[in-house]
C-alpha cells in the first residue's frame, strides 16, 4: 500500500466519521474532533494491515489509539468520552464482516460463513479490548488526579462516595 | 427558609437521568447525573440504580423519611449534542454544591428537551454521504459509491418515516437489512458495473450499533455488569435482524433468476 493510498483511506475515513457524527446531532466542533479521531484509527489499522502485521492486532492498535486521545479530549473539553468515541471507532466496527458471513450462511456456503464470521468476531474482541484498556487507564489516572484537592479549593459538604469506604 | 419540596426532587432527578438514557448516554453517566442532581437539591444519601430500560432514584429526606421513584424507559435514540448539555448540567450542579431553587434546573433541562436537531434534508445528505464515503473506504469504485449515495439516501429517508411509528428495534434493523440488500442487488441484476458486496456493506454501516457496542463495553469497564450485558445483547439483536434482513436480497435475486 503506498502513501497516497494510506492518504486517501485518511480521507474516506475522516468524511465517513464526520458524516456519522452529524446523524448523532453532534456538535460542529465535535463533528470534526471526532472524524480526525475515525480517521487516526483507520490510519493505523490500515497501516498495520499492510506492515503485514495480523489483522487483529491492527483492530486492536485503532480502536486504542482512538478511545485513547477521545478520553484525553473528554477530559480537557469537559465532555463525555463517548461524543468522539463514537464516530472515532466507528470506521473499525466489523459491519460488513458479520452482513458476509449471514449471506454466506443464507447461500449454504458454509466454509466462508465460518471465516468471515471469524474474521467479525476477532475484529469485535479486538476492537472491545482497545477501548477497554485506554478507557479503564483513563479512569484509573483521573481518579488520582481528581482525589488531591487544590490548593484553597473549598472541599463539599456532601459525601463523596469511594467504593472502598463501603462497609466501614 | 424555603422548604425542600420532596416530589419536585424526585421529579427532576428521574427527568435528568432518562434525559441521559434516552440520548445514548453510558449507565453509570446517568447514575452520576441523578445522584449529583439530588445531592445538590438537598437530597441525604441519594442512591439510584439504571438500567438500559429503567431509572430509578431513592432518598431520605430531612425527617428520615425514604422516598422513591421509577421511570420506564421506552425509546432510546442517539442525539451527542444532548448529551453534552446534561453532561455540562451535572458538571455545574456538582461545582456549586447546594442549591435550593429547583425551577432554574427544570428550566434547564425543558430546554434541552427542546434543543433542536439539525434539519431533516441536512441529515438524509449526511447519512447518503456517509454511505459514500465508506464504500470508497471500503475498496468500491466512484460508480459503487454514487449506487451507495442513492441507497443510502433512500434508507435513511425511510427509517426517518418509520421513527414516528412504534416499531420495535429489532424490526426496524430487519428491514434495514432487507431494504440494503434488496437494492443493492436490484442494481446489481442490471448491466451496471457496480460491486454489489462493496455497496452493501458500504450503506450497512449507517445502521451499525457502534454507540451500543462503545456503551456496552464503558459499562462493563465501570463495573456495571447488568447494564453492560444489557446493551451488548442490544448489538447482538441489531446485528442479527441487520443479517437476517439481508437474506431477503439474496432470496429476491435467487427467485427472478429462477424465472429468468
Amino acid at each position: 500500500m503506498t502513501m497516497i493510498q494510506l492518504a486517501a483511506a485518511g480521507l474516506w475515513s475522516f468524511g465517513a466519521s464526520a458524516c456519522c457524527a452529524v446523524c448523532f446531532n453532534a456538535e460542529k466542533k465535535d463533528i470534526i474532533l471526532g472524524a480526525v479521531l475515525g480517521a487516526a484509527g483507520w490510519v493505523i489499522y490500515a497501516a498495520f494491515k499492510a506492515g503485514g502485521g495480523a489483522e487483529a492486532l491492527g483492530y486492536f492498535a485503532g480502536a486504542f489509539a482512538a478511545a485513547g486521545f477521545s478520553e484525553f479530549l473528554a477530559v480537557l473539553l469537559h465532555r463525555p468520552a463517548t461524543v468522539y468515541l463514537v464516530p472515532g471507532i466507528i470506521p473499525l466496527v466489523p459491519g460488513g464482516g458479520i452482513f458476509y458471513m449471514m449471506r454466506a450462511v443464507v447461500k449454504g456456503e458454509f466454509p466462508e460463513a465460518l471465516s468471515a464470521g471469524y474474521g467479525a468476531l476477532t475484529a469485535a474482541v479486538a476492537i472491545a479490548l482497545g477501548i477497554a484498556i485506554a478507557s479503564s487507564t483513563a479512569r484509573i489516572i483521573t481518579a488520582a488526579v481528581k482525589r488531591r484537592p487544590h490548593k484553597g479549593e473549598k472541599i463539599p459538604d456532601h459525601p463523596v462516595y469511594f467504593p472502598d469506604d463501603i462497609g466501614n | 427558609m424555603n422548604r425542600i419540596n420532596y416530589d419536585d426532587i424526585q421529579q427532576i432527578t428521574v427527568d435528568a437521568g432518562a434525559l441521559v438514557l434516552e440520548n445514548g448516554g453510558e449507565t453509570y453517566r446517568s447514575e452520576d447525573t441523578v445522584v449529583h442532581t439530588a445531592l445538590s437539591l438537598g437530597a441525604e444519601e441519594p442512591s439510584s440504580f439504571v438500567t438500559p430500560t429503567v431509572v430509578m432514584v431513592s432518598f431520605r429526606d430531612n425527617d428520615g423519611a425514604h422516598h422513591s421513584c421509577f421511570r420506564r424507559i421506552y425509546r432510546r435514540g442517539i442525539n451527542l449534542r444532548k448529551l453534552v448539555m446534561i453532561n455540562n448540567l451535572s458538571r455545574s450542579l456538582e461545582r456549586r454544591g447546594r442549591i435550593s431553587d429547583t425551577r432554574m434546573i427544570e428550566h434547564r433541562i425543558a430546554r434541552i428537551n427542546n434543543t433542536p436537531d439539525y434539519p431533516g434534508p441536512f441529515i438524509v445528505a449526511a447519512a447518503a454521504l456517509n454511505s459514500f464515503f465508506f464504500t470508497l473506504l471500503f475498496g468500491g469504485s466512484f460508480s459503487d459509491a454514487l449506487c451507495a449515495f442513492v441507497i443510502g439516501a433512500v434508507l435513511r429517508l425511510i427509517l426517518r418515516f418509520l421513527d414516528k411509528s412504534i416499531l420495535n428495534s429489532f424490526f426496524i434493523s430487519l428491514l434495514s437489512g432487507s431494504i440494503i440488500s434488496v437494492l443493492a442487488d436490484c442494481i446489481g441484476l442490471t448491466a451496471l458495473p457496480v460491486h454489489t458486496s462493496v455497496v452493501m456493506i458500504g450503506v450497512l454501516m449507517q445502521v451499525v450499533p457502534g454507540l451500543a457496542l462503545v456503551n456496552s463495553i464503558r459499562d462493563i469497564i465501570a463495573g456495571d455488569f447488568m447494564a453492560g450485558s444489557a446493551r451488548l445483547m442490544d448489538v447482538l439483536m441489531t446485528a442479527l435482524g441487520l443479517s437476517v434482513g439481508s437474506a431477503a436480497g439474496v432470496l429476491l435475486t435467487g427467485a427472478i433468476q429462477g424465472l429468468l
